[in-house]
């Protein structure tokens, strides 16, 4: 009787085997985006208008959404946020020009 | 002993015939001691019932005192007449006045009793003025009957002399409201104003359609504008150092800025505050319409 060539055991991929760095890397950076935007549809004005099912759907619909769209929205908010912390510089410095007019 | 001296500096003030002097001896001795009627609770209830009633007769310029006194009646417990009730009235606006004046001058106004900082807040909403210029205007525009400066002595510390009462009475003085006709003190605007305001001026000189005399038209734009800065550096100062501050601070900060600002420097400062405003306002329109886009990107996915 003729022995089947059974599989080595090193050559069967372990179900939870460690991602390599890269794998690891985009996985972050997805989740990170994808908290990102969360917060920020959570925070939008309308979002509490919507019922309970309605919300869920969206939050699963934009985990769904491919991580290079992903990537695009985080970046353009974070510019948004960006552009924000700069103008509350420029506030806090016309604050100080206005506190000492005369410097 | 005290209260006697106060009683002779009174007198001294209001520097009466020999005559009149032998009947207040005759009244000081049948009542020596100044019995006092209000405390401080009474205080509050009158200045209270003074912002009530105005708000109930919706600012009339016409103060009915009469109406005024049946009004608080109900709300204090001891008996008082209406000599008294004005006398209170007229001494507690003097005492708003020195508080205010103690602002003006940089000072913390002395608030000695638990009380008095509440008083100050509805005294504030009778007779304050905008920016703290009570001082300047000896007071708001509501005054008690027969208020004018010389009729309610002050203690040699320049302080109201509080505990007085009754004081007119055993001065001899006679009462300001005894023919019970009381003197309307109360307008909110001049009639000039009140005029103006119609369209008419009190000379009848010619006015345009909008109200405003033609010999007024020249260099009115300018100073609309000087206005319009004003306010715009009031607005940036307020939102961006005054927060937290009490109200009397703010005024006495913001009376330092206008008087430390030159016109040139106010205008800059104006155009500055506009420009990140507007830029405040555009970036929350982006902000915005990120929204809409993340909302209708998750809604297609």
């Amino acid at each position: 009787m003729q022995e089947k060539d059974q599989p080595k055991i090193e050559d069967v991929p372990c179900p939870d085997h460690e991602p390599t760095g890269v794998e690891k890397e985009q996985e972050e950076d997805g989740s990170d985006a994808f908290c990102v935007l969360q917060e920020v549809l959570e925070a939008a004005t309308v979002f509490p208008t919507f019922g309970k099912n309605q919300q869920k759907m969206l939050l699963r619909n934009l985990k769904n959404l491919p991580a290079q769209r992903k990537k695009e929205l985080t970046d353009e908010w974070k510019a948004l946020l960006d552009d924000e912390m700069k103008l509350n510089i420029k506030k806090l410095t016309f604050a100080a020009k206005l506190a000492n007019p005369n410097a | 002993m005290a209260t006697l001296k106060r009683l002779n500096f009174s007198d001294t003030c209001l520097q009466k015939s020999p005559s009149e002097e032998v009947s207040t001896k005759k009244k000081k001795l049948a009542s020596p001691v100044i019995k006092r009627i209000w405390n401080e609770d009474d205080e509050l209830s009158i200045l209270k019932g003074l912002v009530e009633y105005r708000v109930k007769t919706r600012h009339d310029p016409s103060f009915d005192w009469d109406g005024f006194f049946c009004f608080v009646q109900g709300s204090i417990h001891v008996r008082f007449s209406k000599e008294q009730l004005f006398s209170k009235v007229r001494k507690l606006r003097r005492k708003f006045v020195l508080h205010m004046e103690r602002i003006d001058r940089g000072e913390d106004p002395l608030f000695t009793r638990l009380t008095d900082s509440q008083a100050f807040g509805y005294s504030n909403m009778i007779w304050g003025l905008n920016q703290g210029e009570v001082a300047a205007n000896g007071g708001g525009t509501e005054k008690a009957p027969g208020d004018t400066q010389e009729d309610e002595p002050l203690d040699n510390a320049g302080r109201v002399n509080d505990n007085g009462d009754e004081s007119s009475k055993l001065d001899g003085k006679d009462s300001e409201f005894a023919d019970g006709g009381m003197e309307n003190v109360m307008q909110i605007e001049s009639d000039e104003n009140a005029s103006r305001e119609k369209g008419r001026v009190s000379n009848d000189e010619p006015v345009n359609e909008n109200g405003a005399e033609k010999g007024e038209l020249d260099g009115k734009e300018s100073h609309d504008d000087d206005d319009d800065e004003l306010r715009v550096v009031e607005d940036a100062f307020e939102t961006t150092i005054l927060q937290g501050l009490s109200d009397w601070q703010r005024n006495l900060q913001l009376k330092k800025l206008m008087m430390n600002l030159g016109t040139e420097k106010r205008k800059e400062l104006s155009n500055e505050w506009k420009a990140l405003c507007s830029e405040e306002v555009k970036l929350k329109i982006k902000k915005l319409r990120f929204t809409v886009k993340l909302v209708e990107a998750a809604n297609d996915g």
